[in-house]
């Protein structure tokens, strides 16, 4: 917890520092949410969904039409997008309740694909290809979010939801859902409601992945379609992989990892698809347990020695 | 006119179903669903079409490199990257994201390797035999023919083969297998190069119908995908019905919808089809 | 490898300083670099078009440090770099990525670049102008076609060079007009920049009172078009225009309308122009398609740059007029930074924006670059050119009618 905190704040003290380090900032804090929002069912229940890009829309667009059609209604836009978000999950999840594995990821990937062409073609919704702009500043209260407090505000997000992720896996919810990825029969037996438990951590996974798309759109003030195609999917997917699943704390690990891979450094200049899916394939195979898995067994060897 | 619609639907549906085939084989071989099957596919194809760009190059070599490179992806696959993982008791999704990683990792070595442009290989026969008003290039028609030879072939394989048999009993209980002192190991890497080889000649047969790019292969592992899931695996032919499905079920809602229609039919496909034909579901495990 | 390269290329680079210095007697440039960044894509869907960008940034900038200026020194002079100093470029892959575009513009600028080029796609340009606007800084997006880039918001500091569709549809009413054809049939295939022309071109032709009677889409990993092109055929248009951005669909429908042997007027856009490897893989296929181009093959400033950069990369390396947009927008700065003596981002901009009759590399003979303060896009109707291909390449100007 504290070790945490103490972290948040040095990051918050390094991306403030210029424009450019807050873009990089931004750019994390959306994939920590996204990787959280993932992780969620993923550890809990053992869902994959590959849909992620479609609730990342979802919150982008929901700020960029609210902006526009409904101002009045802009005080609430991040509740609303987060509801849709997990409306659209829940009925997703129900749809490809039977499904499980490989099935159910490319089901869920065919939804993301054709969320993102429907965003491309529909218009009088959308602004199709060319997106929506003149999005105004996150207003809370009547306290205006430029940038730099923008980020300060995510941080805070990403530190709240990792957290009470956290706690959840510890508490008895978390307890039976992960009883459920054990052995859905037994967990049944039990009186574990393992169906609507699977789809509420779905949405609840598919709204923490909306903030992500929420304050995007509020730091760039333009959404594109682009931006949301199925491709970021596969970005995310890694990021749990990388930090390690045994805690959230391993999603926000792998989402900085990327960002620093993608961005940070001058040494590397190949194709950053290729780095990751080398740098996953090597996690995978060498750190099981993820690189905060490996780090803990690390420090854990050390003492008993 | 229409006539050639059906004549292109059937060979899109020979390639779907060979990329099925492909998936149906390591299936059988590994209990995994290999989504990274596609990439092997496109690579295979852009080294065929890169090797056959240059008229005086041999063919050999472009044919040699396609193989070559299916099947040693196909070999990574399973050799060095999924037996190892199954070792320890994992997650199925860990698998799901090494196969995934993989899949990138190829898309960026053809991107490194051949060059960011589209390419089209050189066709294997030269001509085209017309018939009325409509042309087929003999190309097609041996691409159509090395489809059917090839699951003949496997079927064959499977049902008088020594190591086909043996994979049938792999792919159906992996314990009893072992205590009846199959080598497990080697049937599965025969059935994995085998693999391999069926990609290899999908790349190949595909390159010159089409212009290939390094990011070819992700709509190949769908459609492959959902062929398999379409035919199911109870025989090595389902394959090739579930591709011809695919293929018909895409240039009817192309014809006479529209092409904008094709991400959402395609989805609506999956989820009927993954929902509600239960034969074709099985639930896919990284071996326990 | 790469070391073994680089030598050959300072070899190169020296050998071409000396042949220089016997024909060109100015100082060479001296003090800091004035820097370049470049957004390119090298990895995403982009990357066809992007790298041939690329290739002329770093000739081109070549030749400012050597004082190669072509016929353009009618306009910038002769002396070599920018302000006496020397131009330098450094270079930032987008991966085509609307989320990447603008947190690497701001990385060019944090490490040291005065001016941003856009080369990526149109979407990564609509998403990186913000911090063109946000930072003050000159950028230019020298080959994206997309009108809306130059359109608010964040359209302050963004200049574009390469005709916009609005003034490229009235070159095909005008053509059409005089065939007599009316009736319409879109092929597009299902990117964003396919969207976003395909839209300007639906509004501009249903202003001209053209009727639409097909619109069709391609997926971009699509094996043919079969199916597309018979729904067009079906729907009897009298002609098929040519929206596809991907080269391989491209190719694939060129291929698929020769096996169907459809006989329409085949238009297309200068997306197939700019990209010589759809020519090569349709081959005879692509053969009596129309497009509006923009090069010329009597323009003489077109041929003079066409001529320095075959001499870099080659007698067979396709120019196209992706290489023109890039070498005036290059020019279009060296003028701008020596007529306000600075590379302030403010003062480049108004620099441009006070730009008239800036002689430009691409377009017909004697074509002009103009821009003001509501015209961020200097292209002029001389821009375009209708060219007819023959014998697998856009070589023929047609003689029925061009713009004026």
């Amino acid at each position: 917890m504290l070790v945490s905190l103490v972290l948040s704040a040095a990051f918050l003290a390094y991306v403030e520092a210029n424009a450019y380090r807050q873009d990089l900032g931004m750019l994390a804090i959306a994939y920590a949410l996204l990787a959280l929002g993932m992780y969620l069912p993923l550890a809990l229940c053992g869902s994959l969904s590959l849909a992620y890009n479609a609730y990342f829309a979802i919150g982008a667009y929901a700020v960029a039409i609210i902006s526009h059609a409904a101002a009045a209604w802009m005080p609430v836009a991040i509740p609303i997008a987060v509801l849709i978000s997990m409306a659209t999950a829940a009925l997703l999840g129900l749809v490809t309740r039977r499904l499980s594995g490989f099935h159910l990821a490319v089901a869920t990937m065919m939804f993301g694909i054709a969320v993102h062409t429907w965003l491309l073609n529909t218009d009088s919704v959308t602004g199709g290809a060319t997106g929506i702009g003149d999005i105004p500043r996150l207003d809370i209260l009547g306290w205006g979010l430029d940038r730099g407090p923008l980020i300060a505000f995510g941080v805070i997000l990403v530190w709240l939801i990792a957290t009470a992720i956290g706690r959840l896996r510890a508490s008895l919810v978390g307890i039976a859902m992960r009883a459920q990825r054990e052995s859905l029969v037994a967990a049944a037996a039990n009186g574990v409601p393992t169906a609507a438990l699977r789809i509420l951590a779905l949405a609840v996974g598919a709204g923490i992945a909306t903030l992500a798309g929420v304050l995007l759109a509020f730091m760039n003030r333009f959404v594109l379609p682009d931006s949301f195609a199925i491709k970021v999917v596969f970005l995310v997917l890694f990021m749990p992989v990388l930090g390690g699943l045994a805690t959230p704390w391993g999603a926000v690990l792998g989402a900085l990892l990327v960002v620093a891979f993608t961005l940070g450094f001058d040494f590397f200049q190949g194709p950053g698809s290729l780095t990751f899916g080398l740098l996953t394939l090597g996690v995978l195979l060498l750190v099981p347990n993820g690189l905060l898995g490996g780090l803990a067994a690390l420090v854990g060897r050390r003492r008993s020695t | 006119m229409e006539l050639s619609l059906v004549v292109s639907g059937i060979e899109t549906g020979a390639f779907y179903g060979l990329v099925a085939l492909g998936y149906f084989l390591f299936l059988r071989a590994t209990a995994a669903v290999n989504f990274a099957m596609g990439a092997y596919v496109m690579f295979a194809g852009l080294a065929y079409g890169y090797f056959s760009e240059d008229p005086s190059a041999p063919l050999v070599l472009g044919l040699a490199s396609a193989f070559g490179a299916a099947v040693l992806f196909s070999w990574i696959t399973e050799d060095l990257i999924l037996r190892p993982m199954a070792r320890r008791a994992r997650d199925e999704f860990g698998a799901v994201m090494a196969i995934v990683a993989l899949m990138f990792v190829i898309e960026q070595l053809a991107g490194l390797a051949f060059g960011r442009r589209p390419l089209l290989g050189r066709e294997l026969l030269d001509g085209a035999l017309v018939v009325g008003s409509l042309a087929i290039d003999y190309h097609d028609l041996l691409a159509l023919v090395a489809t059917l030879g090839t699951f003949a072939a496997v079927a064959a394989w499977l049902k008088r083969g020594r190591y086909g048999r043996m994979l049938r009993a792999v792919g159906d209980n992996e314990a009893a297998a072992r205590a009846l002192g199959l080598p497990v190991r080697r049937v599965r890497l025969v059935a994995v190069i085998a693999t391999g080889l069926i990609c290899g000649l999908a790349g190949i047969l595909v390159a010159p119908q089409t212009a290939l790019s390094f990011q070819s292969h992700l709509s190949f592992a769908i459609l492959g995908f959902i062929a398999l899931v379409l035919g199911g695996v109870g025989t090595p032919w389902a394959p090739l019905v579930g591709g011809m499905l695919v293929s018909a079920i895409e240039a009817a809602s192309a014809r006479y919808i529209g092409g904008f229609a094709r991400d959402y039919v395609l989805l609506a496909l999956v989820i009927l089809v993954f929902s509600f034909r239960p034969e074709g579901l099985f639930t896919v495990r990284v071996r326990s | 490898m790469e070391a073994a390269k680089n030598l050959i290329r300072a070899a190169a680079l020296v050998a071409a300083g000396w042949t220089m210095l016997g024909s060109v007697q100015a100082a060479a440039p001296t003090g800091d670099p004035i820097t370049i960044g470049v957004v390119e894509d090298r990895s995403g869907a982009a990357t066809f078009y992007s790298s041939e960008s690329v290739k002329s940034v770093k000739l081109f900038i070549d030749m400012i440090n050597h004082g190669e200026y072509l016929f353009a020194s009618s306009a910038v002079g002769t002396a070599p770099g920018i302000l006496g100093r020397p131009v330098k470029a450094i270079y930032e892959d987008d991966e085509n990525n609307p989320n990447l575009t603008a947190v690497k513009t701001r990385r060019l600028l944090e490490n040291g670049a005065q001016i941003i080029f856009f080369v990526s796609g149109s979407g990564s340009t609509l998403q990186g102008r913000i911090v063109c606007t946000e930072q003050k800084i000159l950028c230019m997006a020298p080959t994206n076609v997309s009108a809306k880039i130059v359109q608010p918001p964040n359209n302050d500091y963004i200049f574009t060079i390469t005709p916009q569709s609005e003034t490229a549809s009235a070159v095909y009413v005008e053509a059409w007009k005089k065939l007599g054809l009316t009736k319409l049939a879109f092929i597009e295939d299902e990117s964003a920049t396919a969207k976003t022309v395909a839209d300007a071109y639906r509004k501009a032709f249903e202003a001209a009172g053209l009727s639409r009677v097909a619109d069709e889409q391609v997926e971009a990993s699509a094996r043919d078009a079969n199916a597309q092109l018979l729904r067009i055929s079906a729907a009897k248009p009298d002609l098929i225009f040519d929206l596809i951005q991907s080269a391989p669909s491209s190719a694939n429908m060129y291929r698929s309308a020769a096996r169907l042997d459809l006989k329409l007027a085949r238009w297309g856009t200068n997306t197939i122009t700019a990209q010589p490897k759809i020519w090569q893989l349709a081959g005879d296929a692509i053969n009596g398609l129309l497009v509006v181009d923009n090069l010329a093959p009597d323009n003489p400033n077109t041929n003079q740059v066409k001529a320095a950069y075959q001499k870099q990369y080659g007698a067979d390396a396709p120019y196209v007029f992706l290489h023109s947009m890039v070498w005036d927008a290059l020019m279009l700065t060296k003028k701008a930074a020596e007529a306000v003596g600075s590379t302030d981002g403010t003062k480049l901009r108004d620099a441009i924006e006070g730009m008239t009759d800036f002689p430009s590399s691409y377009g017909q003979k004697g074509n002009l670059l103009n821009f003001a303060k509501e015209r961020h896009n200097g292209a002029g109707n001389k821009g375009n050119v209708v060219v007819q291909f023959a014998h697998g390449s856009p070589s023929a100007v047609w003689d029925v009618y061009q713009p004026n």
